[in-house]
């Protein structure tokens, strides 16, 4: 009886333990649609927008953005938030510095959710003095 | 006498709640339920602090009240039923401060003893108990806040105890393994707390004085969390793993009084919660009738 009884236990946990249900695991990346920039030109001294729609199947985890200087490969600006939501408009700018001459920039904007799936949206525009 | 004495003493041992769905942000010690008294009514509440920490700067407090009582049918059954009241408080960086209060989930539950042996070297018995945990508490469906799901008084769904329990006991020293699954069914909201199963060793001595009995204690336990499944049908982050618990307590008898003391903390843990158990403390006293 006792033996039954501890075998019982075993099996249990031994199913308790089994691996992740596949289709269980979220393996899906996030989709962003860029809403701005929305033109290719930007003038210096004024704010770049940044906005951008965010989906996922199951649960985001954070959103970054990274504008880079493509002139200089320098990063110009970062920042990100975390979230737990399933979608968001999410919303930033960033100040355009006096230039001489035209600029150009990168505008990246990477998604991952909680499964750790990374999806990335870029757009590339100009600043004119 | 001796006999009576080791049976008591066994008694006096039997507890068997492990951890718990709603603060299950990570593996933590195990916990104590009901003293179930081999052949004696009993009531009782017993009080609880369970905390956990984070690295990315939160820190969760569960205080919980819990009222229990047994009722003995017969040598071979016990009833028993507990309902807990839980005030939780979550202080975070990022989120701030959030806090949950009431009644938990009342657990009814029913053991059996198929097997039972008592000389005079040495006694043993076997206990299995089937529970239900209802869903009295109040569930909120956290999906999208960066509160964790199981930051709750309740899991909103009916969960279903299995429970062994195998004691030996030979002079005044006291063996104890105890085997548990739980059941977590899918609650109102379409979320679904993770089986759980556990094994705890138990090693006791009794100390007898005139009018009192001392029992120090000393307790390992392991433990596996499945992961949740959120409402949509994806496992939950942060949920789910294994824990090795170690916790020492002293209980102490006194005619038809018994109290208890009890703390504890989680040695390892395995998992992708980033929550980690700090110190457990446990406090109870029962009138055995």
């Amino acid at each position: 009886m006792k033996l039954k009884v501890l075998a019982l236990f075993v099996c249990l946990i031994a199913i308790s333990c089994s691996k992740d249900d596949a289709d269980k695991l979220d393996t899906q990346m996030p989709e962003i649609n860029i809403l701005a920039p929305d033109t290719s030109h930007y003038k210096s001294e004024t704010n770049l927008p940044v906005i951008a729609e965010v989906t996922e199947n199951d649960q985001l985890h954070d959103i970054r953005v990274e504008i880079t200087n493509l002139m200089d490969s320098t990063l110009a600006f970062s920042t990100h938030t975390h979230q737990h939501q399933q979608s968001t408009l999410y919303e930033t700018s960033m100040w355009l510095v006096p230039h001489t001459e035209a600029q150009q920039y990168e505008v990246k904007i990477i998604a991952t959710d909680h499964a750790g799936n990374q999806a990335s949206e870029t757009r590339v525009v100009t600043v004119v003095p | 006498m001796k006999k009576a004495s080791l049976l008591i003493l066994i008694s006096i041992l039997s507890y068997s709640s492990f951890a718990c769905d709603i603060c299950g942000c990570a593996g933590m010690t195990v916990g104590f339920g009901n003293l179930s008294f081999f052949n004696q009514h009993q009531v009782g509440v017993r009080y609880s602090l369970r905390q956990f920490n984070s690295p990315l700067g939160s820190d969760d407090y569960f205080h919980q009240i819990d009222l229990n009582g047994s009722y003995v049918l017969n040598d071979r059954f016990i009833l028993s039923a507990s309902l807990p009241y839980l005030s939780a408080q979550r202080t975070s960086v990022e989120v701030g401060n959030t806090s949950v209060a009431g009644a938990g989930d009342a657990t009814v539950k029913v053991t059996y003893f198929p097997w039972r042996y008592g000389g005079e070297v040495w006694s043993s018995r076997l206990g299995l108990n089937f529970g239900l945990n209802l869903p009295t508490g109040n569930f909120v469906d956290r999906d999208g806040s960066l509160v964790p799901q199981n930051f709750q008084i309740g899991t909103g769904s009916l969960d279903y105890l299995f429970e062994a329990e195998w004691q030996v006991g030979k002079g005044n020293w006291v063996g104890l393994v105890q085997g548990r699954y739980l059941v977590n069914t899918l609650n109102t909201d379409a979320y679904k707390f993770g089986n759980q199963a556990g094994l705890q060793f138990t090693a006791a001595y009794k100390i007898e004085r005139t009018k009192i009995a001392l029992v120090p204690l000393l307790n390992f336990s392991i433990e596996h969390f499945d992961r949740d499944v959120n409402n949509r049908g994806y496992y939950q982050f942060g949920t789910g793993g294994d824990s090795f618990n170690v916790l020492a307590g002293l209980q102490v008898k006194a005619k038809d009084w018994l109290w208890s003391v009890r703390g504890g903390t989680n040695l390892s843990q395995t998992g992708d919660s980033e929550y980690i158990p700090g110190v457990q403390i446990y406090l109870s006293t029962s009138y055995l009738f």
